[in-house]
């Protein structure tokens, strides 16, 4: 530690300090906004990864159900049952939808379980039971704030709160409700009186309001079947698409969020240049104001790396209390944001990183301007 | 090329410190012109004493000292300690190498960081030099209790007087136990008491520690004490004498 650099920290304690709060907030952004994403990421892949279906077959020319739209046969998933290899077959529908519960406005994603051969076995419930029957039965996400055993109106009708889980949201944030597929269909469906009956005028039946379409069909292959080998014969039908999940997953990432992580991008380093800016700033008020001893510094014969290592020391300083500050905030406020935010080691090493470099050219300015001043200006 | 560690042996053993030969320096002035600071100035500092140089002001008394002092490099003519020529430190690093281990400085305003306690400010010209916090702490200690402001070591700059800021300088300007102390008026901004005070500390230093002190100053009270003087004028030395001889400058 360089003498200089501690001692003047020592009486200006108070200066560092906010300097360092200053560079703490912004760094507590960078670290939240990188944090955002990966929760969104992350929020994204939950329903593909939770379900972990092999193959995923959606409407021809489309990346459904998540990137896109899609819409298949409700009467699909008789057809993949059919194919050599498939194995659990399930018909997937999602909907987000929104409802105003108990005088609170609630976004929910209402997801279809495929009773009885699905009947959310693959969910991690932390309270209740799975369903057990075909109508009038959910299971709520805790985000939605719903207590088990509540009865929900819905559209027509009510629906009673069998089960409860835990962090599973959809890319939206919005909290997943989870009904068998015809009470999701008619969740989603729910029409005016008025609707129906114009329905009824036009001569369309009864029955005209049923959806004979849901998004996706899921299946996992046998084991030993070739994973591929199921693919090609269900897309050879040539009016559906088939996704595997890893293809699933990268067109959400790279295709629907690529936007998303380009900002985030943008955002993170128009963060990281502010906190540059305002180390420089700094680093380089900190300097003139001692320009008078750095010459007296020279004058007594003080290597150029004695009074470099006394600015930069004071920078990495700053930077590493305003990291620490910032790790601390993070862990302490995100957990109380309204979207998960996702504090992954790996951006954390880069943001230290990043910070670590904003520092080194952040104090570049202040050490330029100290080179100049030369021993004799002690008499100016 | 000679190291500074070995002028510092040569200086032990010689007794002129630092010789002047010829020296001129021109600034570039406003009008496109130049103007000579120091003109053909021929001089030598001995070690053990002390020399002061007197002058009207704008006469080239500070200009010499940094030529000596090797904070200004000369237009015509070589400084030279020993054998060796300031021209000979190829880089602002060695001229600084060797400034700080051969020559101590002494300022009107003592020029003390303001953040740091009297033994820390005389301490960093030991730690600049290499030397441990610890080692130079403790020497720093001991240089103040010889300048009688030991009392004052952990106090920092603005709680000390004019003349315990001063006396702090001086000890720092002794920190590595220079050959060639410089002083630029040091007691222009103390009473008469405490100038003096400054001055036979100055003296005691070239006589005791066998240095060579140099002494810029307007200050006539304290001719007394200089063993030699010599007077400038123009940015030429224009007399020399001893002191019974420049008491009568006053």
């Amino acid at each position: 530690m360089n003498f200089l650099a501690w001692r003047d920290i020592r009486v200006n304690l108070m200066r560092f300090l906010l300097a360092a709060a200053g560079v703490g907030f912004l760094l507590t952004g960078c670290i939240g906004i990188i944090g955002l994403y990966r929760g969104i990421v992350h929020d994204a892949l939950l329903t593909i990864d939770a379900i972990g279906a092999d193959l995923w077959v959606v409407q021809g020319g489309r990346a459904g159900p998540f990137a896109e739209g899609s819409a298949v046969s409700a009467t699909l998933d008789r057809r993949v049952e059919g194919i050599a290899g498939a194995r659990h077959v399930r018909r997937f529908v999602q909907n987000n939808l929104q409802f105003r519960i108990n005088g609170r406005v609630l976004r929910i994603a209402v997801t279809g379980l495929d009773f009885p051969k699905d009947r959310g076995e693959w969910l991690a419930l932390s309270d209740g039971r799975m369903i057990q029957a075909a109508r009038r039965e959910v299971i709520a996400d805790a985000s939605l704030g719903l207590p088990l055993g509540d009865v929900l109106r819905l559209g027509r009708d009510e629906y009673r709160v069998v089960g409860i889980t835990s962090g599973l949201v959809d890319m939206s944030g919005d909290g997943m409700l989870f009904a068998t597929i015809p009470d999701a269909a008619d969740i989603a469906d729910t029409k005016p009186s008025e609707a129906v009956l114009l329905d009824r005028a036009q001569g369309l039946g009864p029955m005209a309001d049923r959806p004979s379409r849901i998004s996706a069909v899921i299946l996992s292959v046998a084991p030993g079947a070739d994973a591929a080998e199921v693919a090609r014969q269900i897309a050879a039908w040539g009016d559906v698409g088939v996704l595997t999940a890893d293809q699933e997953r990268e067109v959400l990432v790279n295709s629907r969020l690529w936007r998303l992580r380009l900002q985030i991008l943008f955002f993170a380093i128009l963060l990281l240049t502010v906190t540059c800016v305002v180390i420089s700033m700094t680093m380089y008020n900190s300097t003139v104001e001692k320009l008078h001893q750095i010459a007296m510094l020279k004058l007594i014969g003080a290597r150029d790396s004695f009074i470099l290592s006394m600015i930069l020391q004071q920078a990495l300083l700053i930077g590493v209390a305003a990291y620490v500050m910032a790790f601390g905030l993070a862990q302490l406020l995100f957990p109380y944001f309204p979207r998960h935010v996702e504090l992954q080691p790996a951006d954390l090493v880069m943001i230290f990183g990043g910070m670590l470099l904003a520092c080194l050219l952040g104090s570049w300015f202040g050490i330029a301007r100290a080179l100049r001043v030369g021993a004799k200006e002690v008499l100016a | 090329m000679i190291a500074a560690d070995e002028l510092a042996t040569w200086f032990a053993a010689q007794q002129e410190v630092v010789r002047l030969e010829h020296v001129s320096i021109t600034y570039p002035a406003g009008d496109g012109g130049a103007v000579r600071a120091l003109n053909d100035v021929c001089a030598a500092l001995h070690a053990g004493e002390m020399v002061g140089i007197f002058g009207p002001s704008g006469c080239g008394k500070t200009t010499m000292l940094m030529a000596a002092g090797l904070l200004e490099p000369p237009t015509s003519g070589v400084v030279r300690f020993g054998a060796a020529s300031a021209a000979d430190f190829s880089t602002e690093g060695r001229i600084r190498d060797f400034r700080r281990r051969n020559i101590g400085f002494v300022f009107q305003k003592p020029n003390l960081i303001p953040y740091l306690t009297a033994t820390e400010n005389v301490a960093l010209a030991m730690i600049v030099d290499g030397m441990p916090v610890i080692d130079a702490s403790r020497r720093a200690v001991g240089l103040l209790e010889a300048l009688d402001v030991a009392h004052r070591a952990e106090n920092f700059p603005a709680q000390l007087s004019g003349g315990e800021q001063q006396r702090v300088a001086v000890a720092r300007a002794l920190a590595n136990e220079p050959a060639l102390v410089l002083a630029d008026e040091p007691t222009a901004a103390l009473d008469s008491r405490r100038g003096r005070q400054v001055m036979e500390l100055l003296l005691g230093i070239a006589h005791d520690r066998k240095a060579a002190v140099a002494v810029v100053t307007h200050d006539p009270r304290s001719v007394d004490l200089f063993d030699r003087v010599l007077e400038m004028e123009d940015g030429r030395i224009v007399g020399e004498r001893r002191p019974a001889m420049a008491t009568g400058l006053a």
